[in-house]
């Protein structure tokens, strides 16, 4: 008698208890290497730095799905800028942002699927889906011409949004395709 | 069939989805209430997945091939809901500290029942009950990630008695435990049975669970029952350098051993040159918590040492500020005589290498090889050596005859390879000195003894000095102990020497083996402590020498 | 380092409120001061707002750092947007804009305009932050789960933010140890040699095993939440939530404070406020 998994539906969208505990580790993480890892300043500009671990937030929606890749994003970086600035209240756009860039990460894997049959591709498509989910995720930050105007429109764009997104891009073309190597091999291991 | 039997497993067997072989073959089993039953067995024998059948992970959670049943309280747990099995089975897992999910001991407590839309109220008068049967009342308004490892076990074993379970199994529950609290729990252990909860225990301590006077055990090989029966007949048959037995089953068993050697040398103190590692008077610590207190001691250059003492007690703490890991606030650590103020780590790397408690807290490379070279390549070492170095620190650790073992992602080892890969990553530095912070975590007995054997026998590696809550491996191995309590070093000696106080070693949380007292009995002759078998067989030979020797006088 | 959300407020008059109240509290701080402009006004919200966070009790020595990297942070970006805009984005009345001085290269310009818009945007985030610390040090730890979820939020979410929070101390420590573990391998978690890509790998030794470790570590806490029946169903929460007299005065407080900002904001009356000493008498 073969006995296959029962009572678990795996769609999507649907937050089992693997999803919740893996998004709080992705979270509590997040947060706490914000507080400690050093941020890598570009060299020749003077706002964009890099956040190596800014990877794990697309890493997470990329290889658990949306629904992780959001809360990741999202309670992490607010629980992070807790941490470091005692609150995160005053910018939860950005948290949403970072939530948002792991979600769209996480849809590759749903579009992708077919495509993806090596580990090789995996982890193209791992950087690409970090790219394009900080692209886009990150467009939420305009929000804030309704909510600060008097920041205005050139701020937004060369203060903000282009320093972040080349800044957090190269994390996640970086370090997502670093941890899925690390992580599929595993995942192979623990095979449930 | 006797519908009684609130356990009953029938001819089960299960293999994992990705596994090659079945994990558990054919067994079956019937538990009554009010009866505990021993698992033991190596590493690797299928007791967790045994656990998990008799809980329903499997098949509720984990994929494989299973045949056979499980039946709980006369429904078969195939059928039953995860959720509807979870009032009848309580389980604690290996590993405590992976299952305290809530930031306070009573949320964590009321974890289960909140689950099951048990009412506030109710709750809480359950928390006051299994804190007060829990021994773990004092605990309640604490919050989970400030106790200690026993601590928390306790607190797991009491989340899952909220629940009232009809069956408890627990997984290894003695390994974090010193001995006062190993005490209490299995005295808790043979209350709830005496009242009526049928128990289910894995645990390759067997010595030490004999206390919750089990009624059955049940022996696994490889998946299949080799014993199931009463203690006694397990205690006849059992293999003694696989699970630990009382050292009564192993005289009794013994074969004559050779004639010993004469005593083996005295610690070779002072015979060659500076020590190796000197800590003058330190006092070291974290954030303004001082740990250690004015602590001196001198390690000799080919000397194996061991660090006991309790959990907290300051022993991972006096390793890291050895090397430099964390800032002393006073006092010197001197390394082959010369003061180590104002050197970097890096500076030490040639001379000692650290094995962490945990080994994959440090693997993080795509292959074994690339993990084994990142410490040469970060020195700048010399790239033309990389080939000989890799295979000979794989040599010196047995993973190379592992297939592939090279090219394998480190985190796909097993616990024990990765822990020997560990070590192999240290000799990668080629040290004159091993630091290893408790080689036997997480290892069964067998292994444990088998792991330290190897280190020992490693070419130019001069000296070992490691941290251990393992008693009997620390004093059959070292050459010397040294004795911590609460960031003090409270004794320094000979094996035999230190055990001769046995209120101080009581007072380390420390417990008597029944190998101590033989040792403590006849050290004196055998003239160092020796490990079960050989002290089994010398005092073997001895009675029959003596029988010998009577026989001659009388004929 | 010890990374953590430590009980400071613990017995504090706010430690006493209903949890829900310090959750909202800053919510409509922030609903309320991002609808004011008038630095002066903002200094009046600022105030109150520092007696609100000294009912919390927290000690000034364990969150000095944090004050400190939050007022340079900010102030930092402030002036990088006073310099930007020079001002221009702001309601000021008059016409004209007032420069201090122009910096060479670029020809940025620092105007009496764009600092009193910074100041207005520092005061306002400080006003944030003292509102918003006694969320993470005046909450009972396990409090903030049932929190969320009274104020709405699911049980399966506010259960993981309990965990995360349940979380921080041990993976914290993890990292500490790594960090550790590779430093007796030779490396150097702070260098600042080679390239940018070359930097930015050098993180994976720390970032590989504490992910990847803590993931492969969660089938225990995963099952561990299982067995116990976690999410089959509508839970109850041992913790009970009840509104005091005074948690609802203090509500009706930030209520009020929304509604006046509101009011003024739509009845024109918080323009940006040119600091007087800037442009001389
Ligand atoms: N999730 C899994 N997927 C595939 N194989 C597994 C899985 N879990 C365990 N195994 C394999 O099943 C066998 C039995 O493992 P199990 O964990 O039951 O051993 P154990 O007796 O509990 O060992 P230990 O004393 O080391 O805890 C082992 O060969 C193990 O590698
Ligand atoms: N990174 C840290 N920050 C703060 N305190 C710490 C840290 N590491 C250890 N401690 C504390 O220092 C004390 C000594 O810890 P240490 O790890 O040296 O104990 P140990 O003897 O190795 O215990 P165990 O047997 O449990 O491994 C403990 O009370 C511990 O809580
Ligand atoms: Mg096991
Ligand atoms: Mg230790």
């Amino acid at each position: 008698m073969t006995t296959m998994s029962m009572g678990r539906s795996e769609g999507t969208w649907s937050v089992t208890t693997r999803v919740i505990v893996y998004s709080a580790i992705g979270a509590a993480l997040y947060a706490v290497l914000n507080w400690t890892l050093f941020a890598i300043q570009i060299p020749g500009t003077q706002n964009v730095s890099v956040r190596p671990q800014f990877g794990l937030v697309t890493f997470f929606g990329f290889a658990f799905g949306p629904v992780a890749g959001f809360l990741v994003g999202y309670v992490g970086n607010t629980v992070g800028d807790q941490l470091a600035f005692g609150s995160a209240f005053g910018s939860w756009w950005w948290s949403v942002a970072n939530g948002l860039a792991g979600l769209v990460a996480g849809l590759f894997p749903v579009w992708m699927a077919s495509r993806m049959t090596t580990l090789g591709s995996r982890a193209v498509t791992a950087a690409v889906a970090g790219v394009v989910g900080t692209v886009v995720g990150f467009l939420f930050i305009w929000i804030e011409l309704i909510i600060q105007p008097e920041l205005g429109f050139n701020t937004i764009l060369t203060g903000e949004y282009i320093p972040t997104v080349i800044g957090n891009s190269i994390a996640a073309a970086i370090v997502t395709p670093i941890l899925l190597y690390a992580w599929e091999p595993l995942r192979e291991q623990l095979g449930r | 069939m006797a519908a009684s039997s609130l356990l009953e497993i029938a001819d089960l067997s299960f293999q994992y989805r990705r596994a090659s072989q079945p994990a558990l073959r054919h067994i079956s089993l019937r538990l009554e209430a009010g009866e505990v039953l021993l698992v033991a067995g190596p590493s690797g024998c299928g007791k967790s997945t045994l656990i998990r059948a008799i809980n329903g992970l499997i098949p509720h959670s984990y994929r494989g091939e299973l045949s056979g049943r499980v039946v709980v309280d006369g429904r078969a747990t195939a059928d039953l809901r995860l959720r509807d099995l979870a009032l009848l089975v309580g389980t604690v897992l290996q590993d405590p500290r992976k299952q305290l999910v809530a930031s306070t001991v009573a949320a964590e407590l009321a974890f289960g029942p909140e689950n099951m839309a048990v009412p506030p109220a109710e709750i809480r008068r359950r928390v006051h009950e299994v804190g007060a049967s829990g021994g773990i009342e004092h605990l309640i308004e604490r919050t989970t990630d400030e106790l200690s490892g026993g601590e928390s076990q306790q607190l797991a074993i009491a989340g899952a008695l909220m629940l009232r379970p009809r069956v408890l199994v627990l997984d290894e529950p003695l390994a974090n435990l010193d001995p006062v609290a190993a005490h209490r729990l299995l005295a808790l252990v043979r209350r709830l049975a005496d009242e009526g909860t049928a128990v289910v225990v894995v645990e390759h301590r067997v010595e030490d669970v004999l206390e919750a006077r089990p009624d059955r055990v049940l022996y696994l090989d490889d998946g299949a029952a080799t014993y199931l029966g009463p203690l006694d007949g397990f205690l006849k048959i059992a293999d003694p350098t696989t699970v630990k037995l009382p050292f009564a089953v192993a005289l009794a068993r013994a074969v004559p051993g050779a004639e010993l050697l004469a005593p083996a040398p005295a610690t070779n103190a002072g015979t060659s040159g500076p020590p190796r590692l000197e800590w003058a008077g330190v006092d070291a610590g974290y954030d303004g918590r001082q740990v250690l207190h004015a602590v001196s001691a001198s390690l000799q250059r080919d000397e194996t040492v061991a660090v006991l003492g309790p959990n907290g007690s300051g022993k991972t703490t006096l390793f890291k500020a050895a090397i430099g890991l964390i800032n002393r606030t006073a006092g010197d650590v001197l390394v082959d005589g010369v003061s180590t103020s104002g050197r970097g780590v890096a500076d030490l790397v040639g001379t000692f290498g650290y094995v962490f408690q945990n080994p994959s807290q440090m693997l993080f490379a795509r292959t074994v090889r690339d993990e084994i070279l990142f410490g040469p390549i970060n020195l700048g070492r010399d790239p033309a050596q990389f080939d000989a170095l890799v295979t000979t620190s794989l040599g010196r650790v047995n993973l190379a005859t592992e297939d592939e073992i090279e090219a394998r992602p480190p985190l796909t080892l097993s616990f024990g390879q990765q822990k020997r890969l560990a070590i192999a990553v240290a000799l990668g530095l080629e040290p004159r000195t091993l630091l290893l912070d408790e080689p036997s975590a997480g290892q069964d007995h067998r292994s444990a003894t088998a792991f330290m054997t190897e280190v020992e026998r490693i070419e130019g590696l001069e000296s070992v000095y490691f941290v251990t809550h393992d008693a009997d491996l620390a004093l059959v191995h070292a050459d010397r102990i040294l004795l911590m309590r609460d960031g003090r070093i409270v004794a320094d000696g000979p094996p035999l020497e230190v055990i001769a106080d046995r209120e101080r070693w009581a007072a380390c949380n420390l417990r008597y083996t029944s190998l101590m007292e033989a040792n403590a009995r006849w050290g004196a002759q055998t003239g160092g402590f020796l490990p079960a078998s050989e002290l089994a067989g010398w005092i073997v030979a001895r009675s029959e020498r003596e029988a010998g020797d009577i026989g001659q006088a009388l004929g | 380092m010890r990374a953590a959300f430590p009980y400071l407020g613990r017995g504090s008059w706010l430690s006493r409120r209903d949890p829900r109240v310090l959750i909202l509290a800053p919510l409509l701080v922030v609903l309320g001061a991002s609808q004011l402009r008038d630095v002066r006004q903002l200094a009046v919200v600022l105030v109150l707002s520092l007696g609100y966070y000294a009912a919390a009790g927290i000690p000034w020595r364990s969150v000095r750092l944090q004050w400190t990297y939050l007022v340079v942070v900010i102030g930092v970006f402030a002036l990088f947007n006073a310099l930007i805009t020079g001002g221009q984005s702001g309601s000021f009345a008059g016409g004209a804009t007032h420069v201090l001085l122009t910096i060479p290269p670029f020809g940025a310009e620092l105007t009496a305009e764009g600092i009193s818009l910074g100041s207005s945007q520092l005061v306002r985030y400080m006003a944030f932050a003292a509102v918003g610390f006694p969320v993470a040090y005046a909450v009972a730890p396990g409090d903030l789960g049932v929190a969320l979820r009274r104020l709405g939020i699911g049980d399966r979410i506010a259960i993981m933010v309990d965990l995360t929070v349940r979380f921080i101390p041990t993976l914290a420590a993890e990292v500490g140890e790594t960090i550790d573990a590779q430093r007796v391998r030779g490396y150097d978690p702070t260098a600042r040699t080679g390239g940018l890509f070359t930097r930015v790998r050098r993180a994976a030794p720390i970032l590989v095993p504490v992910t990847v470790g803590s993931i492969a570590g969660a089938e225990d806490t995963i099952d561990a939440m299982d067995l116990r029946g976690f999410g089959v169903q509508r839970r109850t929460w041992l913790r009970q939530l009840q509104y005091g007299r005074a948690d609802l005065v203090l509500l009706g407080l930030f209520l009020a404070f929304v509604a006046v900002a509101t009011f003024v904001n739509f009845s024109g009356r918080s323009p940006h406020y040119l600091l007087p000493f800037l442009v001389g008498a």
